[in-house]
């Protein structure tokens, strides 16, 4: 009987010993205890100590963008670390520049909190915060982009400046075993503080878009963060070139609608929209509508190959061809754009060869 | 221990390969291929070299339909009298899932050869793939091209 | 054995009685973690330190635990429970102690419980009946041998991979099999300066 007994039982002894061994070295080692977190110098918090940086803020309700979810590719979640964090590590290098790395700038995925920290981070992240919300509406505009309105719930208000884009995210569905986190500009008003209104284009076996185009039903719940950006209405009195195509419509529509009658009559805005053919335009009535409010506000939808079915009368071709031919004086105009990088490096370039200096162009490259 | 550090002990492979490949599962580049990623990409290295392909210049190819396809600005260019081709953009990056310090835009290339009526599809992070690590994705992969089609198309 | 110095085992262990060279153990992670240099380098650290503490640890395990009980029977088991913890103490050490190490070596860690050189390293030390302190110099002979050997193969196979004209049907394991077979005969030549099994 001591035969089967004792081997047993010496095994399950030294599993045992072993196994205690390992809780006391965690107990002491993994404990970090409170530590003191530091943000912009004024920002003080008391945190637990032992989880990553990105996770840390995440508690403390400071949302840094990130997409890969803390798996060192999407470079998303920079901060530049001020102290506390020892050497770069192996896993950040790759997706830092030798200028990053000279200035600090970690990737907040990465770092752990061990003792006392301090970091910087662009002030306008406070402000960032995760949003539930109920699917309101799900209009189709086009055959490819869909107008989606969410009913916030908790918070049960945002404010954000006319332009800016959430992150919306997509959980795991069918086959994705994977949440995704997708940038989409708003096209509401922020005046319309209890609601978000996404225009989305389906993008071919996108993971995102595939879940919001077949998943996504009206009364579901929806989370994303936000808002983010730096593609808004400047100060100034000069005239604006607004050019978008598709989607890219959204932060234009937000802008341009948010301004009041007088900054209208100001800034005598006119917005340029490319499709390609008539089954690519959309909302064209309420474009009509805001110019016959507005009479010195213009909308130039363009085709570039109307199909010979569109009875097309409107200007075609590109955009870059037909700026000037509205706009007398392009040099000193200000221009907003958004669309598909290919169509903003053509309309940049367009813009500065018209005399346009290059810091007054603004687009969101949603990097 | 973590769940990812089991999976890398009881493969016991190169844990660079394997972060890549976990990666790779996440992004769902791989999606209904059971083969390790190591075992992928050889099975398409055999198949190129048994078709003769020159990898290089088949993806100098895809680069230049893409270049020439993109002046249409998202309508279809006739690119050597052989291939129409449409650039499809959508805003956003990609990041590589080979942690490479890459980003691709979000670009698909539509192109059709004219003479045959093949077709081809691929987005500008697969050409990086394919072009930098003879990685065509998954079998079951929305994007995976099968080197015999590339192969045919630019016949 | 007894009347071998530490010292000659020590060198023995790396040079003429390479565990991986000459016993073919630990194969799996040599053959393929061996494509980087830098890799290789990370994990032949770990392999070295862990296999230096294990034999000490199962040293003490053998002798003074198992052997007293009668039950030397149950050393394989009784191994791989205490590399398996120690791996998982290293790992909490490391992680505590270095960032940079731990994210260098944290992928390479858990790896080496399954490495077949660690439980070798601790059944020679039984097996040639080793005292404390040649058990002792053993480790960490086999776990340099080791780390030399990797290195050896991924230096080769780093200056392969620049101009290289192996036939297709060699690439990867293949040849790195034959490769690892010359090494090996390399090392034979060492064989004359000191025997140790």
């Amino acid at each position: 009987m001591t035969q089967i007994i004792l081997p047993a039982l010496s095994i399950a002894a030294l599993a045992t010993v072993l196994a205690v061994i390992i809780l006391i070295v965690e107990h002491y080692l993994m404990d970090y205890g409170e530590v003191d977190l530091t943000i912009n110098d004024e920002r003080k918090y008391k945190v637990t100590g032992g989880s990553t940086l990105l996770n840390t803020l995440k508690k403390e309700n400071i949302f840094i963008p990130s997409a890969c979810g803390g798996r060192a590719t999407c470079a998303y979640c920079k901060v530049k670390a001020v102290r506390g964090f020892g050497e770069i590590l192996p896993t950040e290098e790759p997706l830092l520049t030798k200028e990053e790395i000279a200035q600090g700038i970690r990737l907040s995925c990465q770092l752990k909190v061990k003792n006392d920290v301090a970091i910087e981070i662009p002030e306008e992240l406070f402000s960032i915060k995760e949003f539930k919300g109920r699917v309101e509406a799900i209009d189709d505009l086009t055959y490819d982009i869909k107008l989606f309105r969410f009913r916030l719930k908790t918070p049960e208000t945002i404010d954000f400046k006319a332009g800016q884009y959430i992150q919306f995210q997509a959980p795991e569905y069918g086959d994705i075993d994977e949440s995704v986190y997708r940038a989409y500009s708003m096209c509401n008003v922020p005046s319309d503080q209890t609601s978000v209104e996404l225009m989305v284009r389906l993008v071919p076996d996108g993971i995102c878009t595939t879940y919001m185009f077949n998943y996504l039903r009206v009364g579901d719940e929806v989370t994303f963060t936000g808002p983010f950006g730096d593609f808004y209405l400047r100060d100034s009195d000069r005239r604006m070139i607004c050019i978008a195509g598709g989607s890219g419509m959204a932060p234009l529509r937000s802008i341009l609608k948010s301004m009041s009658p007088e900054e209208i009559a100001k800034r005598r805005p006119i917005f340029f929209f490319g499709s390609r053919a008539k089954r690519d335009l959309f909302l064209m009535d309420e474009w009509r509508a805001f110019e016959q409010e507005h009479p010195d506000f213009t909308f130039i939808p363009t085709l570039s190959s109307p199909a010979p079915e569109d009875n097309w009368e409107g200007e075609t071709g590109y955009i870059p061809s037909i700026v000037e031919k509205y706009v007398d004086n392009v040099a000193e105009a200000e221009g907003y754009l958004c669309g598909s990088p290919g169509m903003l490096n053509a309309c940049v370039d367009m813009l500065v060869r018209s005399g346009m200096p290059e810091e007054r162009i603004y687009y969101d490259k949603f990097e | 221990m973590t769940s990812s550090s089991k999976r890398e002990s009881r493969h016991a492979g190169d844990p660079h390969m394997d972060r890549i490949e976990e990666e790779l599962r996440h992004g769902n580049y791989l999606r209904g291929d059971e083969r390790r990623l190591q075992r992928i990409i050889d099975d398409d290295k055999a198949e190129v070299t048994r078709l003769g392909m020159d990898l290089h210049e088949i993806t100098d190819k895809m680069q230049r339909l893409f270049q020439e396809g993109r002046k249409g600005l998202g309508d279809p260019v006739v690119v050597d009298e052989a291939y129409e081709v449409t650039v499809l953009e959508y805003r956003g990056i990609i990041p590589s899932p080979w942690m490479d310090h890459y980003a691709a835009p979000k670009i698909v290339v539509e192109a059709s050869n004219l003479k045959t009526g093949q077709k081809l599809r691929f987005s500008l992070l697969s050409l990086h793939l394919i072009r930098n690590y003879g990685f065509f994705q998954g079998k079951g992969s929305p994007f995976r091209i099968e080197p015999r089609d590339l192969y045919a198309f630019f016949q | 054995m007894e009347e071998l110095s530490p010292f000659v085992i020590f060198f023995a262990s790396i040079f003429t009685s390479n565990i991986l060279l000459t016993n073919f153990l630990g194969m799996c992670s040599y053959l393929s973690v061996s494509r980087e240099l830098k890799t290789a380098w990370g994990l032949g650290l770990a392999v070295i330190f862990v296999l230096t503490c294990t034999s000490a640890v199962n040293y003490w395990l053998y002798y003074y635990l198992l052997v007293p009980q009668g039950l030397e029977y149950l050393q394989y088991i009784a191994f791989i429970i205490v590399i398996a913890a120690f791996v998982q103490v290293v790992e909490m050490i490391v992680d505590r102690v270095s960032d940079r190490l731990y994210a260098a070596l944290g992928i390479f860690l858990p790896l080496i419980t399954v490495n077949c050189a660690i439980l070798g390293g601790s059944l020679f030390m039984v097996i040639r009946k080793y005292d404390f302190v040649q058990s002792l110099m053993f480790g960490a002979g086999s776990g340099i041998g080791w780390a030399l050997a990797i290195m050896a193969l991924a230096g080769i196979r780093r200056k392969m991979s620049r101009r290289s004209a192996v036939i297709p049907a060699l690439e990867g394991p293949g040849i790195v099999l034959i490769i690892t077979g010359i090494i090996a005969l390399g090392f034979i030549g060492f064989s004359g300066v000191v025997q140790i099994n």
